[in-house]
């Protein structure tokens, strides 16, 4: 007899963490590259498909199935600075990790003491060669064809991927790991822009709204649990048992 | 609900350090030499719920997974050595450098420190020296009877003295560069050391291996635009107050769930 009340509480587990996104979005509203992402939600029927269709309807819940980012770009910022870098929509930098190869949208680069180059965690950024770009120093610039020049010399080309919807997922540190190899393909020249940074893409209004519409809906699904617990069941157990 | 206050909390964190960044390169605007700092930020760690691509059923993969990120977190404070404005002074003895590269000054323990900051004085004892009172390095002395200096573009010292007609050399100002310079040392008073991530100096002749040239008769100041700071901590600050609203909404779910039983 107590569905309804796991329908509600299904709810209110959603709510949670449609807000909890909202929260992460927010605290990245300065990471640059950054996604918003957004939860789906969806029906689950905790009965088979023979039931009868009253049954199915009475036995539903809900809950978050997937996240999903909201497209960029985020918007573009000039900075002026030579290793500051932004990438069209898709495009991604590759990046060396102790894990293996991960990718990055977030094009604040840097030059090491070793004169390679790396990306603002300081790992190190591959080149076309699959190997990292080294011989940098403090002239160091990235061209708009991706190509990169201390003073006049060249001094290789960066490595650049386009990956499809979906193909890379956040793994933290402006990391984002391959989820489906086969939507990554290697891309040998993007238009860039070099002396700009591409911001969060967090709109801040766009979470608002959501934060709000969490909220409210957690209040209504608490209201279902308070009549189904407080109102039905009590009156269940004081009136027609007592 | 700990996750959103907590990932809340880590953004208003990010926020502040951004604001404590603006701030202190404001408080610079009007500071010889002085290079303004970017924060940069990265999202934390990432909670899997639901991986993607995992499977839904014997045949069908999930299309989306669901990954909780669990906020932000400072990744660098770097500091951005673009050229600073010139501000004409008419001081035969103040330097500004056009291009890359430091000048190299003394510390009373016996160490190098760099600086970008060129309103040099003569001691007492004629030795070009910093505001502080840090001698150059190379040292250069102007003798006493000094009528007037010349520093060429490319660092040579040159001095008129009297019943000379000719100027006469007494030195030459060394520049140095860094390959990495976002990973030097600020030590304050204008003054960067060398780290680990900076690399080791390489000195040279201004105008020489990519080293910019002297300016005599002119400073260069900070190159901390007031409007872009402005911008920037307006957004912060409104990123600020999202962050406790999620905070708060947080807050009352929590207390409806307290209220769930009467």
């Amino acid at each position: 007899m107590n569905s309804h009340l796991y329908t509600a509480a299904s709810g209110l587990l959603a709510e949670k963490r449609r807000l909890e996104l909202v929260s992460n979005n927010l605290a990245n509203a300065l990471t640059p590259g950054y996604r918003a992402q957004r939860a789906f939600t969806a029906v689950f029927e905790r009965v088979g498909r023979g039931a009868p269709p009253f049954a199915r309807a009475a036995n539903a819940a809900v809950a978050v199935a997937g996240a999903y980012e909201k497209p960029g770009p985020g918007p573009l910022r000039e900075t002026g600075r030579a290793l500051d870098v932004a990438l069209p929509e898709g495009i991604l930098l590759v990046v060396e990790t102790a894990k293996g190869k991960r990718y990055t949208r977030a094009g604040a680069l840097g030059v090491n003491a070793a004169g390679e180059l790396v990306d603002g965690g300081g790992r190190r950024v591959l080149g076309a060669d699959g190997k990292p770009v080294s011989g940098l120093g403090s002239q160091a610039a990235i061209g708009p064809d991706g190509r990169l020049l201390e003073g006049e010399a060249e001094r290789g080309r960066l490595a650049l991927v386009r990956a499809g919807r979906g193909a890379v997922v956040p793994e933290g540190g402006n990391l984002l790991r391959a989820a489906r190899e086969e939507d990554i393909e290697s891309v040998a020249e993007a238009e860039l822009k070099p002396g700009w940074l591409e911001a969060s893409a967090t709109d801040p209004l766009g979470e608002l709204v959501e934060l709000i519409e969490a909220q409210r809906a957690f209040e209504t699904y608490q209201k279902l649990v308070s009549v189904a617990m407080n109102d039905v069941a009590r009156k269940a157990v004081t009136e027609i048992a007592g | 609900m700990q996750r959103a206050l907590w990932s809340a909390a880590s953004g208003m964190q990010a926020q502040q350090l951004q604001i404590d960044t603006i701030a202190n390169n404001l408080a610079n605007v009007n500071t010889n030499g002085f290079k303004r700092s970017r924060a940069e930020f990265q999202d934390l760690l990432y909670q899997t719920v639901v991986a993607p691509g995992a499977s839904s059923s014997s045949t069908t993969r999930h299309p989306a997974g669901i990954q909780l990120g669990l906020g932000a977190k400072p990744g660098a404070v770097k500091k951005l050595y673009s050229q600073g404005d010139m501000k004409k002074t008419d001081n035969p003895l103040d330097l500004a450098i056009q291009g890359a590269g430091f000048l190299k000054v003394l510390r009373p323990d016996g160490t190098i420190a760099y600086t970008r900051d060129g309103a040099l004085t003569a001691d007492r004892d004629g030795q070009l020296v910093t505001a502080q009172g840090y001698p150059l390095d190379p040292p250069i002395t102007l003798p006493p009877d000094t009528l007037s200096v010349t520093v060429g573009a490319d660092g040579t010292v040159s001095v008129t003295q009297p019943g000379q007609s000719a100027a006469t050399e007494i030195g030459q100002i060394e520049l140095a560069s860094f390959v990495n310079p976002t990973g030097l040392l600020s030590l304050g008073g204008n003054l960067f050391s060398p780290t680990a991530a900076s690399g080791d100096a390489v000195d040279g002749t201004p105008g020489l291996d990519g080293l910019g040239t002297l300016a005599q008769g002119f400073l260069e100041v900070s190159n901390v635009s007031i409007v872009s700071e402005l911008v920037d901590m307006i957004a912060a600050q409104r990123a600020y107050e999202l962050n406790s609203r999620a905070i708060r909404a947080a807050d009352e779910m929590m207390q409806q769930v307290n209220n769930l039983v009467r």
